[in-house]
């Protein structure tokens, strides 16, 4: 009984889970879209687990195959960690529909542990690609069912331990920032925030990781202590060793008791959960959706124009007041409202409902910021080594390349209509023509992409990259996110999700990982065509950047064709 | 004046038409209220009207302009208010009109005339500058309503507009309507509340299962049904009872 309420909870949770668009609209069904899609990711998965096969060669042959694991398993935990901590405060209290079951004679702590599972769920997918790789090659070198079986049930819990950090961490928060009326505010740093300790955790982690151990003795200790490089990588985080150890342990009593360790403190985390689920839970939800404004005192015209006399007979119909003549307050020009032109309303009101949001405006930033301190970080150790004057083209182009991707990992243009929810319905119904509509919501997502080029642009510059190439890689960078967005602008078309409760699930699910992953594969593709152009048919540079700008060009000008031919067809059909 | 020429209206594939050969006319000067029990296509032709569905056959006009081959032209003269408000939230309710105003282009001079006529009409003059995701539910009804009539719409169209309306704004609302239309100009809205339809209509359209069963006064319907004083209500049931 209790079980069956708590299935019927996690699924009306639902589509929190991954959610896939339907292609074609109703000709295709969900899973052929799901097997399509998966088909098309082959070639990507492959390469992925050939680099894993190869690094797991390199590891083994030092004796350290279980950091390949423990490496997967640390990068999946922090992932999970940082976007369960933004999921978690949406989902858990700023979801919409929670008042209904808040409402209801629910335990809190079931509630609660209902959107945890359909968290959990959701990353399940979202981790695939970051350790199936891993796990996989791992799991054909051991050639043994009792691995492969661990391997898998790692795989499911590896997201657990962080999710439910995520959930404890922001019922404090909340609880702590219930308070004032501040609450968008406080939602707002508290995420840059988490974003700012998150590469900070990352970085510290990469440049620790291995700073005692500058010298080829200690390095060499390090390596043939057994699990050394594993103990190395999550010395942060001993849960990470404990479960990568789970799994890679040669002796069964080892391996078990890592299990052990693993399932205690889960266990102890998720017995804190449930206790601040019950305690903590409500009084930090109560509240939180308020926003602040001014009571508007109660006056005497609220009421006094209400009579029964006035309600009752005679019909008003005998009123027969013309509308000029009921005007009963004077023109004023406070409130004139400057007028502005369709197009521009339309974009400023694109700006005011994304910038007010912090759940859209931290996604798109979180994984820009991320990205960009890294690249800097890691530009800054290793180019001054590399003489960029002979791959001066093959550099620009790849900066072009980096802008177009980094320009999709923001995902404004592929949730442009998703952001809208129901509101998309009342704005069909509006006279606003379709095109204007999709041009301001393409201007929004070129002017978030623009932000990493402009970073770009500016590194290639400290490195005293001469300014022509600069420029060249400015404009195809340009053209290339602007031709990205447009294609997922188009995705969005074929079957925006409207009917969300909460605006994480209007940002998540297996839509984003084709941007994502279709974004990578695209610019890797134009990467090795310069470097195919180059080093195969030694082209020179200006041929190079010729050959380039066409193909950017020709990008463009698809990707607006696929948006003009196409945009009035899918949003009307969307009932 | 809306014509509804012999619409009908198929969900996906379900068997039994939403709205089916559906014709009606609904002139200027004129209030219409349209009557049905809960899922009997009122909302859907309302939908059909206002662009956000297309009739799978028939033809919708709006001052004889087809709503399927010139949406643009036929939005731009309607005012329509939907069954459930879903204004934007994260907008104040200063930014909310203004957007509304832009879409509409409505002139200068007209918004300093209206928005504070309107505003003080529907007492929200207190919260203009709220965010509309603060407001209460009739707030949200009653700024979707000065949006709907910032332009002056030749052709008003509420879907169940008095829900969550206080009794002095849900009887200013019957006030506006009434004297919107006797500036010549359409209003149709659909409501369950009979003695609205009946004190407030010049005519009442009944449809059930998607068709239309009875148009009229109520005194005309009062005599299709054999005369006597039967109420609203009772004309109802009766009609509606198959
Ligand atoms: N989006 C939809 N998808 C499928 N069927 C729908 C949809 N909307 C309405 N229907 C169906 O169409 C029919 C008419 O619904 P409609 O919403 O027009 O009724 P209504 O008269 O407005 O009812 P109510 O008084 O409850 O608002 C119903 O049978 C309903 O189930
Ligand atoms: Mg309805």
């Amino acid at each position: 009984m209790t079980l069956r309420m708590f299935i019927t909870l996690v699924r009306l949770t639902g589509n929190t889970s991954a959610r896939g668009g339907r292609l074609g609209r109703g000709r295709i069904g969900t899973w052929a879209t799901y097997l399509i899609v998966l088909l098309a990711f082959m070639p990507l998965a492959y390469s992925l687990y050939r680099a894993s096969d190869e690094l797991y060669a390199i590891l083994a042959s030092i004796h350290q195959a279980s950091a390949e694991i423990g490496m997967s398993v640390v990068i999946a935990q922090l992932f999970s960690l940082f976007y369960g901590l933004l999921a978690a405060v949406s989902i858990a209290f700023f979801a919409t529909d929670l008042d209904k079951f808040i409402s209801l004679p629910i335990p809190p702590w079931m509630i609660l542990t209902a959107r945890f599972v359909s968290l959990w769920i959701s990353q399940l997918i979202i981790s695939l690609p970051l350790i199936g790789p891993a796990f996989a090659a791992y799991g054909v070198h051991q050639r043994s069912v009792g691995v492969w079986v661990s391997l898998v049930l790692m795989y499911i819990i590896v997201s657990v331990v962080p999710l439910l950090i995520a959930f404890i961490v922001s019922i404090l928060l909340m609880r702590v920032t219930n308070v004032g009326s501040a609450r968008d505010k406080i939602r707002y740093v508290s995420g840059f925030a988490v974003i700012i300790a998150y590469i900070a955790i990352r970085l510290i982690g990469r440049s620790q990781a291995f700073r005692q151990y500058g010298t080829p003795g200690a390095l060499a200790t390090l390596l043939t202590k057994p699990d050394g490089l594993l103990h190395q990588i999550g010395r942060y985080f001993p849960p990470s060793v404990w479960e990568a150890k789970a799994v890679t342990s040669p002796s069964l009593s080892g391996g078990l008791t890592n299990w052990a360790w693993s399932i205690l403190f889960t266990a102890a985390l998720a017995i804190a959960l449930l206790f601040l689920a019950n305690t903590l839970f409500l009084r930090g939800y109560i509240g939180s959706g308020e926003v602040s404004r001014r009571g508007a005192p109660l006056r005497g015209s609220h009421v006094s124009g209400v009579t029964k006399n006035t309600l009752g007979p005679p019909p008003f119909k005998e009123a027969g007041a013309t509308a000029d003549q009921a005007l009963s307050v004077p023109p004023n020009s406070a409130y004139a409202l400057p007028a502005r032109a369709l197009g521009r309303t339309l974009f400023a009101t694109e700006v005011l409902q994304f910038f007010r949001s912090p759940t859209f405006t931290l996604r798109a930033f979180s994984s820009i910021i991320t990205m960009l301190v890294v690249m800097i970080f890691t530009a800054s150790k290793s180019m001054s080594s590399v003489n960029v004057g002979s791959y001066l083209a093959e550099f620009s182009i790849g900066a072009a390349c980096l802008m177009t991707m980094l320009g999709s990992f923001n995902l404004v243009a592929g949730t442009s209509f998703t952001r809208e929810g129901a509101r998309f319905y009342y704005v069909k119904s509006l006279p606003i023509p379709i095109r204007e509509w999709v041009r301001a919501k393409w201007l929004l997502a070129d002017l978030i992409s623009l932000l990493p080029a402009i970073v770009i642009v500016i590194l290639e510059a400290t490195f005293s990259i001469p300014w022509p190439a600069v420029a060249l890689s400015a404009v195809l960078g340009v053209l290339g996110f602007h031709a990205l967005n447009g294609v997922m602008l188009w995705m969005d078309m074929q079957s925006p999700v409207l009917d969300w409760t909460n605006e994480q699930q209007a940002i998540r699910g297996l839509r984003v990982l084709i941007f994502i992953w279709g974004s990578m594969a695209l610019s890797g593709a134009l990467i090795a065509l310069t470097i195919w152009l180059r080093a195969g048919l030694h082209l020179s540079d200006t041929l190079l950047y010729v050959i380039m700008l066409l193909v950017f060009a020709i990008g463009n000008v698809l990707s607006t064709w696929l948006v003009r031919a196409n945009a009035e067809r899918l949003l009307q059909a969307v009932e | 004046m809306i014509s509804y020429q012999q619409v009908t209206k198929r969900y996906g594939k379900s068997p039994t038409p939403a709205v089916n050969n559906l014709s009606f006319t609904v002139n200027p000067g004129e209030i219409v209220g349209f009557l049905g029990p809960n899922g009997a296509g009122k909302t859907t032709t309302i939908k059909m009207t206002v662009g956000l569905t297309r009739p799978d056959s028939g033809h919708v006009l709006v001052n004889d302009i087809d709503v399927q081959k010139n949406p643009l032209a036929v939005k731009q003269i309607i005012g329509y208010v939907p069954d459930s408000p879903e204004p934007f939230g994260r907008l104040t309710g200063r930014e909310y009109i203004r957007f509304m105003a832009d879409v509409f282009k409505v002139s200068k001079e007209e918004r300093e005339r209206r928005i504070p006529e309107l505003l003080a009409r529907f007492d929200l003059e207190d919260a203009f500058n709220d965010k509309l995701s603060g407001y209460s539910r009739g707030m949200k009804q009653k700024v979707t309503i000065i949006g709907s009539l910032i332009h002056n719409p030749d052709v008003w169209i509420l879907d169940e507009p008095m829900v969550g309306l206080d009794p002095k704004s849900s009887h200013t609302l019957k006030e506006t309507m009434r004297q919107h239309c006797d500036t010549g100009k359409v209003v149709l809205f659909s409501t369950h509340v009979l003695e609205v339809a009946e004190r407030l209509c010049d005519r009442v359209l009944i449809i059930n299962h998607g068709q239309l069963l009875a148009s009229g006064t109520i005194d005309e319907l009062r005599q299709q049904k054999g005369g006597g004083d039967s109420s609203l209500e009772s004309l109802f049931l009766e009609l509606t009872a198959q």
